[in-house]
């Protein structure tokens, strides 16, 4: 009789303790389904999207009172898309499950999206927080919440574009071109839009003074970084000249500057000053980067000065 | 033997019982700061709404740059300047706190925004989420998830309006 009893109090206290703890978790089949959901979303693989949430599902995108259902919230997907060159979630995104006072189970997600606009290859980045209920392994709520005045303002300025006059449309058309040659390695998609004698100063120092030696630079780049990539993040025109920040980023998997490839990764921010001809040519780029941060995120050190 | 056996059992599951701290809370001292720093935003109360931050609190507002509590300050002073009321109502608003893997305290704060807008009355409304993390009491970090577009559109509109009259005032 003893025995049962502790039995069933083992059991009791098992269960109790089970319940306690699963009011908060990062795992499980729920929070599977919703990264199953945004992996859907990722690869546009509407079907198997449409599949994890209940025919009855209600979508709340930055609102609370008029939902969408499932088919109208993946129409405002596709047509968001269809903007958009690529687009995904960074790899830091935050998924917890949660069982509220009412019994509900919910997955909240905190995530950054990214997307590039085809038109302008702008980068649009949202911060994004979506809350999902899930009922039998389906979704049957999702509420999303972010700031739409961002990916606003960025199609605004590409409506601001098109009205802009030739030489600038063509200017922005090349600026395309030469992002696009520096991700790609092309030397000869480099050198269409740009001058014989292009220029190159890299924090004040001249780097290059023709577009071969242009070319090698971006040869080097490619060289110790095989995955290099550089992203337009903003930038503005003005007299015939392009003021813009951009993101580069690479693994040196390969010999950089006559060193040995240290197989770290780097990111760094820097801002140029393009100048273009009258035919839209690229003829000079002023660069500012911080060399010291990405010499540093390759590992190396900076030594004093040797006493004398 | 078998006995001691079932005991010590019983008293494992007793402690890792114990050991399983509850992580999900709908009511905690920090949610109360939380309410607190609704009810100082909702009354304009900046002093107290400031006193809730470390002072080296963190705050993302749709955005992955991190400002300080003053400088989100000057940005919501500027939007709620154009207002002629603004506030958090009672409806659809859930605190919950959360002891996340790294046992960090995050309060989550769903809720309502309604404002009118002084030029034009238009009446706002604007779901917004708001997600904390508390150490001590205080927040240190803050992130926050909101959609200005309608916001924006509107301001964008009267500007555009305040256009027209000027140049017809010039006419």
């Amino acid at each position: 009789m003893k025995k049962i009893f502790l039995i069933g109090l083992a059991a009791t206290l098992f269960i109790a303790c089970e319940q306690k703890a699963e009011r908060y978790s990062t795992s499980g089949p729920e929070v599977d389904l919703v990264k199953g959901l945004l992996a859907d979303y990722e690869n546009g693989d509407w079907a198997s999207w449409q599949e994890k949430y209940a025919d009855t599902a209600k979508v709340y995108y930055n609102q609370w009172d008029n939902s969408e259902t499932v088919a109208e919230s993946m129409e405002g997907h596709k047509q968001n898309i269809a903007l958009l060159s690529s687009y995904k979630f960074a790899d830091d995104v935050i998924y917890e499950k949660i069982i509220s006072d009412s019994g509900n189970t919910w997955i909240n997600f905190w995530g950054r999206w990214q997307g590039t606009l085809k038109e302008n290859n702008k980068v649009v980045v949202l911060p994004v927080h979506l809350s999902v209920r899930v009922l039998d392994g389906k979704v049957v709520q999702e509420n999303g919440f972010w700031d739409n005045s961002i990916m606003q303002t960025a199609l605004q300025e590409i409506e601001e574009m098109k009205n802009a006059p030739e030489l600038e449309k063509t200017i922005i058309a090349n600026q395309d071109k030469l992002v696009k040659a520096w991700n790609n390695n092309d030397a000869d998609a480099f050198m269409e839009v740009s001058a014989a004698n292009v220029i190159r100063n890299s924090n004040g120092t001249r780097q290059a003074n023709n577009q071969s030696e242009y070319t090698d630079m971006m040869k080097q780049f490619h060289t110790g970084f095989p995955d290099f990539k550089v992203s337009l993040d903003s930038y503005f025109l003005k007299a015939g000249k392009s003021y813009l920040n951009w993101t580069c980023t690479g693994t040196n998997t390969g010999p950089f500057m006559d060193n040995p490839p240290t197989g770290k990764k780097m990111e760094i921010h820097g801002y140029s000053v393009w100048a273009f001809d009258t035919n839209g040519l690229a003829v000079q780029e002023d660069a500012f980067f911080d060399n010291m941060g990405m010499l540093s995120q390759l590992g190396y050190t900076l030594s004093p000065p040797l006493d004398k | 033997m078998k006995k001691i056996l079932l005991l010590c059992l019983a008293t494992t599951f007793f402690i890792s019982c114990k050991n399983a701290e509850p992580r999900y809370f709908s009511s905690s001292p920090e949610i109360d700061v939380a309410k607190a720093h609704i009810k100082a935003y909702n009354e304009g109360d900046w002093t107290t709404w400031t006193s809730h931050y470390a002072d080296t609190a963190k705050l993302s507002h749709n955005t992955l740059e991190e400002s300080s509590p003053a400088e989100v300050l000057e940005a919501l002073k500027d939007l709620l300047a154009g207002t002629s009321s603004y506030g958090f109502t009672d409806k659809d608003i859930f605190y919950e706190m959360v002891i996340d893997d790294d046992n960090e305290k995050w309060v989550n704060f769903w809720g309502t925004w309604e404002g009118t807008l002084a030029a034009n009355n238009q009446k706002l409304i604007i779901p917004v989420h708001l997600t904390v993390q508390y150490v001590d009491g205080k927040m240190v970090e803050e992130h926050a998830y909101y959609d200005l577009s309608e916001y924006m559109a509107i301001l964008l509109e009267i500007e555009a309006e305040m256009i027209v009259e000027e140049e017809v005032m010039e006419e």
